[in-house]
C-alpha cells in the first residue's frame, strides 16, 4: 500500500498533476507538443498541442513508447533511447530533427527534452516540448531561394555591379566586379570602394552626387586593377532603400569602356594621320604652292591645313597658292566658310588663293547656298589655276621651238 | 523640246549654246548641267548663251541663267547673253526679273569678241 501510494506521489503525472492550473495552462497551448514522458519514454501526458502537431488523440497515445515519433532511421540508430540518457545527464536536450506525424509524413521539429527530477533528484519522467518547424522552414526555403535568384541575377549581370554602404565599403560585388578588378570577393567586400581608382576624389564626388541626386548616369572613372592596369568604366548608380525609405546605400553598374575608348583613341589617331596625309602643300613653281584638298573640312582641319598653308607660303615665298577642291566630296556652307576664312588669310600675309578643282557639283551647292565667292578666283581645274598664276607672276610658258 | 537635242559647242576655248525658243524647266536644268560639264571637259573660260530664238523668258528661266552664270564663275569663266530679243529685255525689265552679273552682247559674233577682250583685260592684270 505505502509502496504504492509512493509510486503515484513520484510519478511524472503526480509531479505535474499537483497543479491543476499549470495543467490548464498546458492545455492552452495548441503551437507547442507539451507531453510528458516516464523513465523509459512512454507517453503519460498529451496536450492539444500535441494532438494538432503529432496528430495521435490523448486516448491513443497514453502509455505508448514516444519513438514512433522518431523516424525509422533514428529508432534504428538507437536515438529515442539516447535522447532519453542526454537529457537526464546533461539536463537538457535541445534538437532540431525530422519527426513522424501518426499519419506517417514528416515534418522539421524543435525539441526539447527535460528531465523530471523528485525530491531527491531521481530523474522520474520527462518533459518534452515540440514545436513544428514546417512553416518556420518553408519561410527559410523561399527566403533561401529568393536569395539564390537574387544573387545568381546578380552574378549572372555581365556588367560589374556592386553595392556601396553609407560608409563607403563595398558590400556586395558580383562576378564581372571580380574580374574588372582582379580581385576576389572576399578581398573587396568590407574594403573601401574608393581606393579602387586612379582618382579617389572624382569616385568620392560621384559618390556624394549619388546621395545629393539620387543617382548618377554615365559616371566616367578608371579603375585601376590588382595587376596595375587601368580600366576606364561608366558608372550607373543610384541610393537603395529599406522598407522604411531610408537609403541603406548605393547599387552601381560599371561598364567597361576600355575596348571602346581604345578604338575612339585609334580612329582619331588615324584621322589625324589622315588628315596630315590628306593636307600636303607642295611647291610647284617659283612663286607658287599647291595645296589639294582631300576629304572633308572640318573647323579642327580647317585650322591645321591654314597653318600648313601659311607656313609653306613664308617658307617659299610664293605670292601665289592654288587651294585645289576637287577631292572635296561635298561643300556645306560651314565648309564654304573655311575656305573663305583660309583665303583671307592668306590674303594677309600679301599672297594670292586661286580656288580650282571647282567641279560642277560644288558649283551648284555653292550657288545654291547663296555663298559668296565673287572675291576669290576659282577655276574649274588646276591647270586653269596655274595659268592664272602664271598670270599674276606675269610669266609666259613658252614652246621650246619659239624661244630666242 | 527635249533636253537631248541641246548642243553645246565648243569654239576658241568658248562654249557656245543655242537656248530653245520655248524651253520648259526640265529643259532648263538639262542645259545647266551640260553646260557645266562641258566646262570641265574643255576647261573653256567663257560661255555664250544664244538667246536669240527665245520668245519669252519666265521666273525659273530667268534664276537658272543666273545661276548658272555664277556657276561658271566659279569655274573659272564668264558668261555673255547674247542676242535677247527687245521684247524679252522689256518683259525682264517689268518683271524686275535679274540677271546677276552676266554680260550681254547683241549677236553671237560680239558676245565672242567681248569674252576675247575680257580675256585680255585679266591678262594684263
Amino acid at each position: 500500500m505505502k509502496r504504492e501510494v509512493k509510486t503515484k506521489a513520484n510519478s511524472p503525472a503526480a509531479v505535474l498533476g499537483s497543479q491543476e492550473s499549470y495543467r490548464q495552462l498546458v492545455d492552452s497551448v495548441t503551437d507547442y507538443a507539451i507531453i510528458m514522458l516516464d523513465q523509459d519514454g512512454h507517453v503519460v501526458s498529451w496536450n492539444p498541442g500535441a494532438e494538432r502537431i503529432q496528430g495521435y488523440t490523448k486516448r491513443e497515445i497514453i502509455g505508448k513508447h514516444f519513438e514512433r515519433f522518431y523516424t525509422t532511421e533514428d529508432v534504428r540508430r538507437g536515438l529515442p533511447g539516447q535522447d532519453l540518457k542526454n537529457a537526464a545527464k546533461i539536463g537538457r536536450v535541445e534538437s532540431e530533427v525530422l519527426r513522424v506525424r501518426k499519419d506517417g509524413t514528416q515534418f522539421w521539429a524543435n525539441v526539447i527534452l527535460s528531465p523530471l527530477r523528485d525530491q531527491e533528484g531521481t530523474v522520474r519522467g520527462f518533459a518534452k516540448a515540440t514545436r513544428d518547424l514546417t512553416e518556420l522552414k518553408r519561410a527559410e526555403e523561399t527566403a533561401r531561394l529568393a536569395s539564390t535568384y537574387n544573387r545568381s541575377l546578380i552574378d549572372a549581370t555581365l556588367d560589374p555591379l556592386l553595392t556601396i554602404g553609407p560608409d563607403g565599403k563595398l558590400m556586395d560585388v558580383n562576378g564581372a566586379t571580380e574580374a574588372v578588378t582582379g580581385r576576389t570577393r572576399q578581398e573587396l567586400i568590407g574594403t573601401d570602394f574608393f581606393d579602387y581608382f586612379t582618382e579617389p576624389e572624382r569616385a568620392r564626388a560621384g559618390y556624394q552626387q549619388i546621395f545629393r541626386d539620387g543617382s548618377v548616369r554615365d559616371y566616367p572613372l578608371e579603375l585601376r586593377r590588382s595587376d596595375g592596369q587601368v580600366v576606364s568604366v561608366l558608372f550607373n548608380a543610384s541610393v537603395y532603400r529599406d522598407e522604411a525609405g531610408n537609403v541603406i546605400g548605393i547599387v552601381a553598374v560599371a561598364r567597361d569602356i576600355t575596348e571602346r575608348k581604345q578604338a575612339e583613341a585609334r580612329i582619331q589617331q588615324q584621322s589625324r594621320e589622315i588628315m596630315e596625309l590628306s593636307t600636303p602643300v607642295m611647291h610647284v613653281w617659283q612663286g607658287v604652292v599647291v595645296a589639294p584638298l582631300i576629304g572633308s573640312l572640318d573647323s579642327q582641319r580647317t585650322q591645321q591645313f591654314m597653318e600648313r598653308l601659311l607656313d609653306r607660303i613664308v617658307e617659299t615665298n610664293s605670292p601665289v597658292a592654288l587651294m585645289d577642291i576637287m577631292g572635296v566630296p561635298a561643300v556645306d556652307s560651314q565648309t564654304a566658310q573655311h575656305l573663305i576664312e583660309t583665303v583671307s588669310a592668306v590674303r594677309l600675309l600679301g599672297a594670292q588663293v586661286v580656288m580650282t578643282g571647282v567641279r560642277p557639283a560644288i558649283a551648284q551647292t555653292l550657288v545654291h547656298l547663296g555663298i559668296d565667292l565673287s572675291g576669290i578666283i576659282t577655276r574649274s581645274s588646276l591647270s586653269a589655276g596655274l595659268q592664272v598664276a602664271f598670270d599674276i607672276l606675269e610669266m609666259q610658258v613658252v614652246p621650246k621651238d619659239k624661244r630666242l | 523640246m527635249p533636253a537631248e537635242s541641246i548642243s553645246v559647242i565648243k569654239l576658241r576655248g568658248l562654249l557656245l549654246v543655242t537656248v530653245p525658243p520655248d524651253p520648259d524647266d526640265t529643259t532648263v536644268s538639262a542645259l545647266q548641267e551640260k553646260v557645266l560639264q562641258a566646262m570641265v571637259q574643255h576647261e573653256s573660260r567663257g560661255l555664250v548663251l544664244d538667246i536669240s530664238t527665245v520668245q519669252t523668258l519666265d521666273s525659273f528661266f530667268a534664276r537658272t541663267v543666273v545661276e548658272t552664270v555664277q556657276m561658271v564663275g566659279l569655274m573659272g569663266g564668264r558668261t555673255v547673253l547674247a542676242g535677247m530679243r527687245a521684247n524679252v529685255a522689256v518683259t525682264v525689265t517689268q518683271l524686275g526679273l535679274s540677271i546677276g552679273n552676266a554680260l550681254t552682247a547683241l549677236d553671237v559674233d560680239r558676245a565672242i569678241e567681248l569674252l576675247d577682250a575680257e580675256a585680255s583685260k585679266e591678262l594684263r592684270l
